[in-house]
């Protein structure tokens, strides 16, 4: 006797009645059981969620933390450095002034020790490393000094080397400049280069009415500027004023305190009044008396005071000077 | 819980390590709005069962969750079907599958509208005409089995139900009150040999014939202690507090009276209104009831009783089984030995009584099916669990 094909379902049994039972039905005790159960799931549901919640923010809070971030990330190699400066140094000088090893991971990174190597060297005025998860990159992002003068310095028995100094007084070895540009710098005098604890000099004080002076006269009075060799501080902590040495003119005297602009303006006067009278070779021209100009000629010469003209009877034409 | 015609009653158990069952409540309320195992009014019917429940927890002083209702009535009936499978594998050793199909064969026969299964009692597995308790990896040809199905009225189960949910609790399982009883009243062996046990309520008297260990046969008739009451007030001129207060103290099923001027008094305390009654017209109303209930036991049983298949006798629990000679008149009736049930030794004095025969037997039940069931878990294991999910049932 083989079974059939399909076996008949089983009959209706008495678990197949629903055991719900109507509120209106439901005896008083049946009522207040049933809203102590409905309670009681309720406070265990809070009480559930509230343990899910409280794990979830500890594990939030896990996986914030810093200390337990770094446990993943540190097996992440530095893949690469990206470098950004507004000045004249480059990738070699980058790379050899980190000194990073040839594997390392992105955490393992001491930005700090980082950031003292780097500005170590006097030409970065400021630097920013940052590690960027993303492409587990360093970013190096530095902002150079500006030289604007030029001073020869030895330590010791050490050669001479010229050294560059900055408009805040700091004098670093320069790299990456242009020779040409350096060339057109002018040399300081009358100072005198103190080590400092490590490898460096401290800043030289008067270096920012020179940085003014400087670019007031490669502004105003370029061509005059341009032949200016030496700037000597040698009087500037005493008197406050700033010796040029020029090809034209062996010593201007400028006074720290007053405006450039005016007293440059004095001297391209002085020398166009003399312009007017063949040039003759000044000697020395001191801007700060006053205003009063004492001029020194190499030569003594009859000078008789310029008259102002319309049409300047010189065919030489006169340079243009916007004060 | 057995929601009774007389008496509703809650015995309370806690289950400890899935092994050990300590009885801790008993609540016990008269019964209202209950007539024969049936509700017949809701909220009389609710109000008495929350009384018993309520009275079962302040004694337990823990809150019952689940519930074993026993189930009673004269809607409760059953049939047998049989159904046969040749054994599939070409070595004719009996798998798992074809036990599965042979079974499920059995229990598929449709019922009448409205009508729901309360249990499929299994007979024993006969492999090739043998009886056989589990015919896994035995070898045969050709297997049968039959279950004994017991079915009720849609209606009636869910009123029983719904006085249960109304207290918001849940009925873990329906269980016939003569299969509690009767497993409580006798033993293994005797279930084993072939028993009869008549459970006589107040207004039912269900009854279980076993054989070979399983219950062979079960019905429930409309007639129980109510009935000699009713029988007494009426013969007597009584009230039923009275008639039932002459049926506890002087009824029988056994009449010894043989002068039949030997009177009784009602109270016996020579109150105001106190009379004297035949002992014999007592005892004659009493014995004719009960022998009609039994006769009208040994009727239903029809062919499927034989006393020479019932050799431990007839075993009388319930109520009205306390009515004198009660044993002897089912004994004369069935043609075998009759005794009163007597519950096993573990049980306290106090629940001694044979009224508390079906809820004991409850408690009994549940143990057992809880046990089951963690063993059942433990067996599984993680495979078992994970079938369990993926196929429910």
């Amino acid at each position: 006797m083989n079974p059939p094909a399909s076996i008949p379902p089983s009959a209706r049994s008495w678990k197949d009645i629903r055991q719900g039972v109507n509120k209106r039905a439901m005896a008083r005790e049946g009522r207040r059981r049933l809203w102590l159960a409905s309670a009681k799931a309720a406070l265990v549901c809070a009480v559930v969620v509230g343990c899910g919640c409280a794990v979830l923010a500890v594990y939030q809070m896990g996986q914030s933390d810093p200390g337990r971030l770094k446990e993943p990330v540190k097996a992440a190699p530095l893949q690469r450095v990206v470098f950004s400066t507004d000045g004249v140094l480059d990738r070699a000088w980058l790379d050899q002034a980190l000194a990073l090893p040839r594997t390392t991971s992105l955490m393992a990174l001491d930005l700090a020790a980082l950031e003292r190597r780097l500005l170590a060297s006097g030409q970065v005025h400021s630097v920013v490393l940052r590690r960027r998860f993303t492409d587990n990159a360093l970013v190096v992002s530095v902002q150079e000094r500006t030289p604007v003068a030029r001073v020869m310095g030895q330590a010791g028995g050490d050669v001479p080397r010229e050294l560059l100094v900055a408009r805040d007084g700091v004098a670093f070895a320069g790299s990456g400049y242009d020779p040409a540009t350096l060339a057109r710098l002018p040399w300081l005098d009358g100072i005198e280069l103190k080590r400092t604890a490590g490898r460096g000099y401290e800043p030289i004080p008067g270096m920012e009415p020179v940085a003014q002076l400087l670019a007031a006269g490669g502004a105003l009075v370029p061509e005059l500027a341009n032949g200016w060799q030496v700037v000597s501080l040698a009087r500037y902590a005493s008197d406050a004023e700033i010796i040029v040495r020029s090809r034209e003119i062996p010593e201007i005297v400028f006074d720290a305190e007053v405006s450039f602009p005016h007293q440059l303006a004095k001297l391209a006067y002085i020398v166009d009044s003399l312009h007017t009278h063949g040039d003759p070779p000044l000697a020395r021209v001191d801007l700060a008396v006053g205003n009063q100009v004492p001029v020194e000629l190499r030569e003594a010469v009859s000078l008789q005071p310029a008259r102002p003209t319309l049409f300047p009877s010189s065919p030489q034409p006169r340079p243009r000077r916007d004060f | 819980m057995e929601i009774g015609t007389s008496k509703v009653t809650v015995l309370a158990g806690e289950l400890t390590r899935g092994r050990t069952l300590n009885i801790v409540g008993l609540g016990a309320c008269h019964a209202r709005g209950v007539m024969k195992g049936g509700v017949v009014d809701y909220k009389e019917a609710s109000a008495c069962t929350h009384a018993a429940l309520r009275a079962a927890e302040e004694r337990a002083g823990a809150e019952i969750e689940i519930v074993y209702l026993a189930q009673t009535g004269a809607h409760l009936e059953g049939f047998y079907n049989e159904a046969a499978v040749n054994v599939n594998a070409a070595d004719n050793c009996v798998s798992a599958v074809d036990i599965d199909t042979v079974c499920r064969l059995a229990k598929a026969k449709e019922l009448p509208e409205g009508r729901a299964v309360v249990h499929h009692i299994r007979r024993p597995f006969r492999l090739d005409g043998r009886l056989v308790p589990d015919p896994e990896h035995l070898v045969g040809q050709h297997l049968e089995v039959g279950y004994w199905t017991v079915h009720g009225s849609e209606a009636k189960i869910g009123d029983n139900i719904h006085v249960i949910t109304g207290f918001n609790l849940r009925v873990e399982e329906l269980i016939l009150s003569s299969l509690a009883s009767g497993t409580m009243v006798t033993s293994p062996e005797e279930r084993q040999n072939g028993v009869l046990v008549l459970d006589l309520g107040a207004g039912t008297t269900d009854y279980v014939l076993y054989r070979d260990g399983v219950a062979y046969l079960t019905g429930v008739v409309p007639i129980g202690g109510d009935h000699f009451t009713n029988d007494l007030s009426l013969g007597l001129r009584l009230t039923r507090g009275q008639a039932e207060q002459i049926k506890l103290r002087h009824g029988t099923a056994a009449p010894r009276a043989r002068d039949k001027h030997e009177k009784v008094w009602l109270n016996g305390d020579y109150s105001v209104g106190d009379r004297q009654f035949p002992r014999q017209s007592i005892e004659q109303i009493t014995a004719s009831r009960a022998r009609e209930v039994l006769e009208v036991v040994r009727k239903k049983l029809g062919p499927g009783y034989a006393p020479e298949q019932t050799p431990a006798g007839v075993v009388l629990t319930g109520g009205a089984a306390r009515l004198s000679g009660l044993d002897e008149a089912a004994a004369k009736v069935f043609g075998v030995p009759g005794r009163l049930g007597d519950p096993p030794a573990w049980v306290a004095d106090e629940l001694r009584d044979p009224g508390f025969s079906t809820v004991l037997g409850l408690l009994y039940y549940g143990l057992n099916s809880q046990a089951a069931r963690a063993s059942a878990r433990r067996a599984g294991g993680f495979l078992g669990s994970l079938k369990r999910i993926l196929v429910p049932g």
